[in-house]
């Protein structure tokens, strides 16, 4: 039988990441036609991972992809992309803190914001808020990357920290 | 109605969404767009903004009377 | 009745202690408070709101009325907590509610042994004189189930969100025959059901399973359900449904708040809520000691307990023959059974335990009733007359009455969202029929109440909904079962009684609703069934009307002369059952999820004296602890400093927002007041939008960083707001062109670094390879740049009438950027000085852009002339907006020079002293000046000079003022310009 256990200690990792260069692109069409799309993730939710299966290009919102790392191969794209007036590149670097979601009840701890199932139901990322706070959620094969807004990092990270802490007892 | 489905999405909680306006009828005067909306039982056409998800903004076609969501459709983009 | 010799069904053996209103007891591992307690023969656990009547428990389950306790001990305390739910801890302290000093000796409930009962409506029309609220205080005191904790001390209550194929409610023989089709179809199932272990009547009812002893089938069911992956849920409430969303609530060990709230999202929902059995109305039908048949039976069966010695059944339908029969055999000897039916309206299998009954020395009685119970604090035997001559009248005596009027199926959650009922008169009760798509309700809340019956119908729901839900239909073979008959029934809602009598048939325990309420508020006019609810409070307790709410209805119909079917029930509402506010509150208590926005130097102002305040989400300084005692004292010191040598202000919650895109120039210009595709690129210029409506919106600076991109400044708490109304524009009107919006608030820190060394300040800092390019900035210039290796512009621009500059860069050098320019002598300063700057200067504050005031109100002439237009322009010509008293922003100060005044005083003159012409939008004590100054909206008819009164009665009094030109210092601007 499914055992109910209290939320006092989840099991979770997050792992904050040092932040680095970010850029948004967003397109002037969507959906986006033409050349442009060739080699971009253009379905709603879609990712394009690199080599080691790190999202590189997550198509976020209606015509607008978060680059969190730009290599050069993906700069390359977006610079193609501009130069052919599809669109704008904005240099969003400080705007999201990247962490990294796991451990076993990683599931759970989105369950108590969002039912992170159908939220990511044949997508691989999505906009969504968790503890109020806005975020860009992707699956990887570790759990989840997650991309806060810079001003919420602080009480994204406290609010898993409670999560983890055991509850005062009764 | 207590879920909408953002066109990119897809069903989510409507406290992710924030209701804007109702659409005046076509061919209001400037005053009538601000100040005369309609508030129709059968059929209200309204904006919404994705405000906690996308942020994309939407056009949202229900029926008041019977809680039921016609119709919502991307505004941006430029497919109009 | 000795506590440890019972066998139950969920007992462990283990003895556990436990303290009840003072006194210590014992029970076992799996009791309930209400079960041990009731094998520690207490009888008395609570007294009823209204009249403080003794109570004892009346059901096993949350539809209980009466036994409701408070656990734990001050302060920290869990009121209403239902007895019967209540799993007993080593420990546990319990008391009952409503009395006072003691449950056994109530102070108020001398109120109806002195006057009689106070009817339906007494407080509306006894406490009106003087008022109402005179009397208000001494009856809430007495009002009211139990008391609000003051430190409840309990971990907050998560809410999980998840969703599945099929959601199943309840954990009977329907909803467990439901979750097995389901789940054998392949759909993802969730049961939910509020005991701690499934199985519903099947723990007591007698039959048979595919060849099993009930629970068995049970046990193995759940054994497949888990090999299924279904997922069960138990001690876990269907309380509420929305929209498609179902909350179910998790409260182990039956206590509220201790809890998880679930939150699914079903394909499809199975309602399999049984029955709740209903009571039927007698004199003194709420005596410790009168309980319903089912619970006396669950009593028994799960905990062992034997309700009492000597019985008396009374009862319109077979089982009670059924009943009896099991109690018999647990040892209790049964009196009598008083059936109101005649006896050949009894079914075949009841009329031959009915014979066994007798044989054993029951007497089954036909045709005959419980006119009362007897007895003072709980049962001490049963008037029983026949129907036909209720004055021949029988004592019975006994220790235990067990009353059963039928059952009403749970149509409770299907009701909520529009699900329609009919009544069924073979029940005497209402069945759900149609529901909306999605949902189905199985066995007892159809209505069915036969064992093989209920296990078909459960099997059908749940094969139907895993079909519609997409997953496959089970092929397999359903439970087949066989138990007691559908039990026949004859309805019957009250046992004669004169009017006296009508004053103590209770229907709803818990708010004191009697026949004689009924009859009192039909005789004043309340006919309708929900009118008759709120004004005798029928179906308002804990229970929602589920013990009195179908009975009250029928002795509504019965006094009305209507068929019951007309009269209906009033509706039905969530929750379900009482849930904690503190579980609807989730993880927003205490400072959980109490979210704050940060700006990068966050950590620096709390370190260094900074005294925060909200501003939307943001927290930022009002001002520095070592400038001062308090705001208004710290906010002069440190802007005098700021005009004298200068300071630095945290500006990073600015919201930002970068548009960018060949046709960039002209969005903006459709969103601002002037136009933004004349700013040069490296310059800037100070805009203001505009509402549709033409009233100013939020005010901030446009920076052209390149032909195709601006990044547009926003107020702080407008930032959320302007980047909605950037987005609006560019999905609708400009859908399509060559235009993007991204907001970059966090992406840039802002530094303003201000006053008359600011410029030296920040060369120091910037190093030679910035101080040319700082040097030739004119005013509302930038220059960018790279500083250790991030992204820098520098604005000059300024808000406090000083030489001033902007810094705009990376988070990653804020901290470092900041703490060079204190080290080049530089203090920083809160909004509190920022304001008085501000003010001095007449720059608008915040109170000014209230979504009253039009861009002429505020002195913007010149920019409406240039006659851009933009959103809002049209509708700026309207002539209200001419008319001669419409205010205008003027400034304001004391006419001796000393006086003070505050936002908010309204302005009167000498000719109209009791009508307002204008008030104060922001004043300021100004450091430079020596004199309290402010901004103000004034009607057009006074002009510069004028002298006008500043009233403002319940703060300061008045104050004679002056209106003046609204820069107050440096008129000239040369300080800005140096």
């Amino acid at each position: 039988m499914t055992t109910q256990t209290a939320l006092k200690s989840l099991r979770i990792e997050l792992v904050a990441h040092s932040p680095g260069r970010v850029l948004e692109f967003v397109a002037f069409l969507y959906p986006a036609g033409g050349a442009f799309v060739v080699g971009w993730p253009s379905a709603p939710g879609e990712v394009r991972n690199d080599a080691e299966g790190r999202p590189v290009l997550l198509h976020v919102a209606p015509a607008r992809w978060l680059v969190p790392a730009p290599c050069d191969e993906i700069t390359a794209l977006v610079d193609a992309a501009v130069a052919a007036s599809a669109g704008m590149s904005i240099d969003a670097t400080g705007k999201w803190c990247e962490f990294h979601l796991s451990g076993p009840d990683a599931g759970r701890a989105l369950g108590l914001s969002i039912d992170s199932e159908s939220v990511l139901d044949g997508r691989e990322c999505a906009s969504v808020v968790l503890f109020d706070c806005p975020c860009v959620l992707a699956r990887v094969s570790s759990g989840y990357a997650i991309w806060v807004r810079a001003s919420f990092a602080v009480d994204f990270e406290a609010a898993f920290g409670r999560l983890r802490a055991p509850a005062r007892d009764r | 109605m207590n879920r909408l489905t953002c066109p990119f999405c897809g069903p989510r909680e409507l406290r992710e969404f924030e209701f804007h306006k109702t659409l005046p009828e076509p061919g209001s005067s400037p005053y009538a767009r601000v100040y005369e909306r309609v508030a129709r039982l059968d059929e209200s056409t309204e904006h919404w903004q994705h405000v906690l998800g996308c942020r994309a903004w939407l056009r949202v076609r229900r029926n008041p009377s019977t809680d039921a969501v016609l119709e919502t459709t991307l505004l941006g983009g430029g497919a109009t | 009745m000795s506590g440890n010799l019972r066998r139950g069904t969920r007992l462990r053996g283990e003895t556990l202690r436990f303290r009840f209103d003072g006194r210590d007891y014992t029970g076992q591992v799996g009791d309930t408070a209400a079960s041990a307690l009731l094998a520690n023969g207490v009888r008395a656990m609570g007294r009823s709101v209204k009249y403080r009547r003794l109570r004892g428990v009346l059901a096993a389950g949350p539809e209980e009325p009466n036994a409701l306790f408070t656990v734990g001990t001050d302060p920290c305390v869990i009121p209403n907590v239902y007895a019967p739910q209540l799993e007993l801890t080593d420990g546990l302290v319990a008391r009952s509610q409503n009395r006072w000093p003691s449950l056994r000796y109530d102070v108020a409930s001398l109120l109806q042994a002195g006057g009689g009962f106070f009817g339906a409506g007494f407080y509306y029309k006894t406490f009106i004189w003087p008022s109402w609220h005179a009397w208000e205080a001494p009856i809430r005191a007495l009002a009211g189930l139990g008391t609000a904790p003051r430190d409840a001390n309990l971990a907050p209550v998560p809410h999980e969100h998840s969703s599945c194929d099929v959601l199943v409610a309840g954990g009977g023989a329907a909803g467990l025959a439901a979750a097995l089709a389901a789940a054998r179809g392949g759909a993802r199932v969730v049961l939910v059901e509020r005991e701690p272990v499934c199985g519903g009547e099947l723990e007591f009812e007698s039959g048979a399973i595919d060849g099993q002893a009930p629970l068995e089938w049970v046990r193995a069911t759940l054994a497949e359900l888990d090999r299924l992956g279904a997922r069960i849920l138990t001690a876990t409430t269907l309380v509420a449904g929305n929209g498609g969303e179902y909350v179910a609530h998790f409260e182990p060990g039956g206590l509220p708040g201790c809890s998880t709230m679930y939150k699914i999202r079903p394909k499809q929902i199975v309602l399999a809520l049984g029955a709740v059995e209903r009571p039927i109305a007698f004199v003194n039908n709420d005596l410790p000691g009168v309980m319903l048949i089912g619970a006396a039976e669950r009593f028994l069966a799960r905990y062992g307990v034997r309700i009492g010695k000597t019985l008396v059944l009374f009862a319109n339908h077979d089982r009670a023959y059924a009943a009896a029969t099991r109690l018999v055999a647990a040892g209790m000897r049964v009196r009598a059974v008083v059936d109101t039916r005649p006896a050949d309206a009894v079914g075949a299998a009841a009329a031959s335990r009915r014979a066994a009954l007798v044989a054993g020395g029951t007497e089954c009685l036909a045709e005959h009733a419980v006119l009362a119970a007897r007895g003072g604090r709980e049962v001490r035997g049963a008037t029983i007359a026949p129907l036909a001559t209720p004055s021949a009248t029988r004592n019975f005596g006994c220790d235990a009455l067990l009353v059963s009027g039928g059952w009403g199926p749970s149509v409770h959650a299907g009701t909520q969202e529009g699900g329609t009922k009919r009544y069924d008169a073979s029940l005497g009760a209402f069945v759900a029929t149609e529901q909306p798509a999605g949902r189905a309700n199985a066995g007892g809340a159809n209505g069915i109440l036969e064992l093989g019956a209920v296990l078909a119908d459960g099997t059908a729901a749940g094969r139907n909904a895993a079909r519609v839900a997409g997953r496959g239909s089970d092929a397999s073979a359903a439970p087949t079962g066989a138990g007691d008959p559908a039990p026949r029934l004859v309805p019957f809602w009250r046992s004669p009684a004169d009017r006296a009598g009508e004053k103590r048939q209770f229907i709803d325990y818990q708010n004191d609703t009697t026949v004689a309420d009924l009859r009192a508020t039909l005789e004043e006019g309340f006919i309708d069934v929900e009118h008759v609810k709120r004004y005798t409070a029928l179906g308002f307790g804990t229970d929602q009307g589920r013990i009195g709410g179908l009975l009250g209805a029928a002795i509504l119909a019965e006094l009305r002369g209507e068929p019951l079917a007309e009269v209906g029930t009033s509706r039905l509402r969530p929750p379900y059952h009482s849930v904690a506010m503190r579980s609807i509150a989730g993880l927003r208590v205490d400072e959980n999820l109490r979210i704050t926005r940060r700006t990068p130097l966050y950590d620096w102002h709390l370190a260094h004296g900074g005294v925060l305040e909200p501003m939307d989400l943001w927290m930022r300084p009002r001002y520095y602890t070592q400038n001062g005692p308090a705001a208004y004292e710290a906010g002069i010191v440190e802007a005098r400093r700021v005009r004298e040598v200068g300071g630095i202000v945290d500006g990073s919650t600015l919201g930002k927002i970068e548009v960018a895109g060949p046709d960039a120039a002209a969005f903006l210009d459709t969103l601002y007041l002037t136009k933004a595709s004349t700013i040069k690129v490296g310059r800037s210029k100070y805009m203001v939008n505009l509402r549709e409506d033409g009233m100013v919106l939020d005010d901030g600076i446009v920076l052209r960083l390149a032909e195709d991109r601006f990044l547009a400044t926003t107020s702080s708490g407008h930032g959320a707001h302007m980047l909605s109304h950037f987005e609006h524009y560019r999905d609708t009107e400009w859908s399509g062109r060559g235009v993007t919006v991204t907001d970059v608030t966090e992406a840039w820190a802002v530094i303003v670094v201000a006053g008359p060394t600011s410029r030296t300040a920040l060369n120091a800092v910037l190093g030679a390879s910035w101080a040319e390019s700082i040097d030739a900035l004119t005013h509302m210039a930038f220059a960018r740049g790279l500083h250790g290796g991030q992204d820098l512009a520098v604005l000059r621009a300024s808000f406090s009438g000083e030489l001033a500059f902007e810094l705009h860069c990376r988070p990653a050098i804020a901290v470092g950027l900041w703490e060079s320019l204190v080290a080049a002598g530089l203090q920083p300063y809160g909004l509190e000085a920022l304001d008085i700057l501000r003010v001095e200067k007449g720059y608008l504050v915040s109170s000014e852009l209230n979504g009253q005031t039009t861009p002429a109100d505020l002195g913007m002439d010149v920019m409406i002339k240039l006659g851009n237009p933009c959103i809002g322009r049209d509708l700026l010509d309207r002539p209200a907006f001419r008319e001669a008293t419409r205010p205008r922003l003027i400034g304001v100060r004391a006419v001796d020079g000393r006086g003070r005044f505050y936002g908010g005083a309204q302005l009167t003159a000498a000719d109209a002293p009791n009508r307002p012409c204008g008030y104060v939008t922001s004043s300021v004590y100004s450091p430079a000046l020596g004199e309290w100054v402010g901004l103000a909206l004034v009607s057009r008819l006074h002009a510069e000079g004028a002298v006008l009164t500043a009233r403002d009665p319940l703060r300061i009094g008045d104050c004679a003022v002056r209106l003046t030109s609204i820069v107050h210092y440096d008129a000239s601007g040369g300080r800005m310009k140096s």
